[in-house]
């Protein structure tokens, strides 16, 4: 009899509402009453009236919006605000890539994690006019404002680069084709047992110095699905990516702060003056997992393999692969110089080069078994090679003992696909796995106050962002573009759908990347 | 008889035709291709080569004479959706769950929908007919997902098995089955839990169609002589209304019991969705909103020459339930 009250009381809140959706928590508005008489002064300005508009969402969580519905949610509040009547559309996330590039849409919530620490990754990636159809969903076509990101590209002085950054993001505030949301922290969490487990500032994942309390116990880690390939270039999602910074390496690396580029594969290089010609002098005696030399040979032909689309052990699908677009040649000269000729200089190439889809793939392995069979049986000379993979379930690494960087410290590191977030905790708690991934802000909390488990808590090299669809009327207009970002409280959606793991975006550059700037509204008031 | 089975099953190879060419049409029609569908941080071009190599560029007819004549040769391909799995492999590890679902659902419609229609039949007119007859127009009627969608909100269980326990081993596919095989009283339990509510969602609407059939063919069969006779001869109201009414009733129920069979087979694909259901029917909405062609002909090919099938065998049973429509 007890439990039917509450039983009673919710299917009468349920034939109330008609959805089981929360309302949004009532917080204290960002948003000032004179930006909003503003917006809805830009609105009257601009002939719009009772506008109604359709908002769309994903179904699945992103690293920056860990509960996308909810952000909607709360985006839909404001625009109530001002008049706009939103409706939602939630989409699945491969509906919603299609979607977005076709700009089949008006407004919808995006985002976009960074692989290397440059602004060109964010500023001309998301809204550069030559990636419309791609990655510029918001259809944005300012040629000045492409100009600058391509200058910015080819620009090897850093005062000057800054400055065009600069430049090109008072566009963005101006002009409004995006209005940036949030940089969300990316979360995991282990148990005491584990040590040195640390997250990346670019998300990279590596295990080679990660332990447990009892040396020989496979290290067991939970993550929210399998990896897709295993094939450096074609990989894209942050599962395959995981287990490629494994297996494979790349010429140079981030150090562990993401601060400065460190030596890897390459042990030196250097750029011609005119910035067109990078020399690297590679690490000698360094062996693939299947026993093959490595050596420039190998670094040619992962590149041309990328480069060129007719490349024998090419199939469809590459990702990535405008970045690598100024590279007209890649050359060996002797067993251990590979210079790389470019057809204009690139400020930030060493970045280009430590990300996961430029990483040496064994060329003995990749003729041996063809691309599709190299994607399941990966060869490189990483730090684990692959032992077994069960496809949807598992992913064993072995050590590499004889990895040219030090013998990892754990001897096997187990990646097992659980879906449920719930689950996956809840495996956590009961110590059948050591460490997670996927962990949700609420969780977070959760994780915080258990003296068993700790959370791992770092600043992510990403952006949420609200798009709108610069192509479609009303968005063309700026006004109403801008009127809508007046309106918009971001700090409700960091303070309630990222529980305060993350910031107020003011910028689409994350703090901490070169050249982000976010304009005067942040200069020291007088 | 053997010759009236050809004869249908023969007539059904236009109906798969008919749905393989809508599966094609209907996604073509939708925007987006495979290609679009695959990872953000792709070119235009690398995408048009994606959807080059799965044909996905060329004429619907083109496509579709493909497909035909690879699957005349008993090949159903494999997915479009990494990791590219042969179409045949996944259904037959989705099939069980389908049918484990769809047998527990049709337990509990059958045993609680015949009980229900009798009651009401015997006394027609009464508070409980109209009860029990309301209840089953709620029942029909009510969204499938909704009432998914409220049982779990209401019985706060967690409705998932974790189907991803490798260590659990995998025998007949059925995941009651396999725990009792294993004798592990925690297993059995646990299976039994998550079985529980996604069979009573799916139960609602063949309960509510067998108790409202039940109720209308066993209410025109009691008013049947021999029934007057039945009664006549002094025999007890339970043994004349079970005995020699129920049976005789029992026609439209069978039909009915087939079709429903049927359809839950063919993958429950709201409930399956709702309650994550590892399926055929949750298979068919995961290639959908993929856009794997492929998959998606497969399944809704295999489910309709299934429906098919138990229709066959429904219009069979009648012979054995009733001499009377035996077929020549």
């Amino acid at each position: 009899m007890k439990r039917l009250a509450p039983l009673v009381a919710s299917l009468a809140a349920l034939a109330l509402v008609g959805c089981p959706e929360k309302a949004p928590a009532k917080k204290k508005s960002g948003v000032s009453q004179d930006a909003r008489d503003e917006a809805k002064r830009l609105l009257d300005e601009a002939g719009v009236k009772d506008l109604k508009v359709e908002l769309l969402n994903m179904d699945t969580p992103r690293p920056y919006f860990p509960e996308p519905k909810q952000t909607a949610l709360l985006l839909q509040d404001d625009l109530k605000k001002i008049g706009i009547d939103c409706s939602l559309a939630t989409l699945t996330w491969e509906e919603y890539l299609a979607k977005t590039r076709e700009g089949a849409f008006e407004l919808c919530i995006m985002g976009w994690t960074g692989d290397t620490k440059d602004p060109d990754n964010f500023l001309y990636v998301l809204l550069g006019k030559d990636n419309i159809g791609q990655t510029n969903i918001c259809r944005f076509a300012d040629p000045v404002y492409n100009k600058l990101c391509l200058d910015a590209e080819s620009e090897i002085d850093d005062t000057k680069r800054a400055q065009l950054y600069k430049d090109a993001q008072k566009i963005v505030r101006e002009q409004r084709p995006m209005l940036p949301l949030v940089h969300a922290d990316q979360l995991a969490a282990c148990s005491t047992r584990v040590k040195n487990l640390k997250l990346h500032p670019t998300g990279r994942r590596e295990f080679q110095s990660v332990t447990l309390d009892t040396p020989g116990e496979p290290l067991i880690f939970g993550r929210g699905s399998d990896s897709v390939t295993l094939d450096p270039p074609r990989a894209d999602d942050g599962e395959s990516v995981a287990v490629i910074d494994n297996v494979f390496d790349g010429l140079v690396r981030y150090s562990d702060d993401a601060k400065k580029i460190e030596p890897c594969l390459a042990q030196s290089w250097e750029r011609s003056p005119d910035g067109k010609t990078w020399t690297f002098h590679l690490e000698k005696n360094v062996k693939f997992q299947d026993g093959t030399e490595f050596d420039a040979d190998a670094v040619v032909f992962t590149f041309e393999r990328i480069l060129n689309d007719k490349h024998p052990y090419r199939e469809p699908g590459f990702q990535n692969t405008a970045l690598f677009a100024p590279i007209a040649k890649v050359e060996a000269k002797g067993p251990s110089i590979v210079v790389f000729t470019l057809s204009r200089p690139v400020a930030a190439f060493l970045d280009d080069l430590t990300i996961y889809t430029a990483r040496i793939v064994s060329p003995a392995a990749m003729k041996k078994l063809g691309a599709n069979e190299f994607a399941t049986h990966p060869v490189g000379t990483g730090a684990y090679k692959l032992k077994s993979w069960e496809r949807e379930q598992k992913i064993v690494l072995e050590a590499n003992d004889s990895y040219f960087r030090g013998k990892p410290s754990t001897k096997e590191v187990i990646l097992v696909a659980i879906k449920e977030n719930a689950t996956r905790l809840n495996m956590l708690k009961a110590g059948q796995i050591h460490a997670m991934d996927g962990v949700s802000p609420v969780a977070a909390k959760d994780i915080e106050s258990d003296p068993k488990l700790q959370l791992l808590r770092q600043a992510g090299m990403n952006l949420g962002y609200l798009a709108f669809n610069c192509e479609k009327k009303p968005w063309d207009d700026v006004r109403v573009r801008r009127a809508v970002a007046l309106a918009i409280d971001a700090k409700r959606i960091v303070a309630t759908n990222l529980q305060g793991m993350g910031q107020v975006a003011k910028s689409p550059v994350p703090v901490g990347v070169f050249g982000w700037d976010a304009g005067e509204e942040d200069a020291p008031s007088k | 008889v053997i010759q009236f089975i050809l004869r249908r099953l023969l007539g059904t190879l236009p109906v798969l035709f008919g749905v393989t060419f809508l599966v094609v049409a209907a996604t073509k029609l939708i925007p987006g291709s495979p290609g679009s569908m695959r990872g953000q941080k792709m070119t235009r071009e690398e995408i048009a080569a994606i959807d080059a190599k799965l044909g996905y560029d060329r004429p619907i007819l083109v496509q579709y004479g493909s497909y035909v004549s690879k699957v005349a040769r008993g090949d159903l391909g494999e997915c479009w959706r990494p990791p590219n799995r042969p179409v045949w492999t996944e259904l037959k590890e989705r099939f069980p769950a389908t049918i484990e679902l769809a047998t527990c659902a049709m337990l509990i419609a059958t045993a609680l929908g015949v009980l229900l229609g009798v009651v009401a039949a015997v006394r027609p007119r009464s508070l409980v007919d109209w009860t029990i007859m309301v209840g089953a127009l709620v029942g029909l009627s009510m969204p499938i997902f909704w009432l998914g969608v409220l049982m779990q909100i209401v019985l706060p269980i967690d409705q998932r098995l974790d189907y991803t326990d490798t260590t659990f081993p995998v025998w007949s596919g059925f995941f009651l089955i396999d725990a009792l095989r294993a004798c592990e009283p925690r297993r059995v339990f646990e299976v039994s839990k998550h079985l529980l509510l996604p069979s009573c969602a799916l139960a609602t609407i063949p309960l509510a169609t067998i108790a409202r059939l039940t109720r209308s063919s066993l209410l025109e069969t009691l008013q049947q002589d021999y029934i007057r006779t039945a009664r006549a001869k002094g025999l007890a109201p339970r043994a004349v209304v079970m005995k020699h009414a129920l049976r005789n009733a029992l026609i439209p129920i069978v039909t009915a019991f087939g079709l429903q069979l049927a359809a839950l087979l063919g993958g429950a694909v709201l409930t399956e969705t709702v309650f994550s259901w590892p399926g055929v029917g949750r298979f068919i909405v995961e290639s959908a909103v993929n856009k794997d062609l492929p998959a998606l002909q497969g399944a809704v090919l295999v489910v309709s020459l299934v429906y098919i099938v138990a229709n066959l065998i429904v219009d069979l049973s009648y012979g054995f339930i009733d001499p009377r429509v035996r077929v020549e």
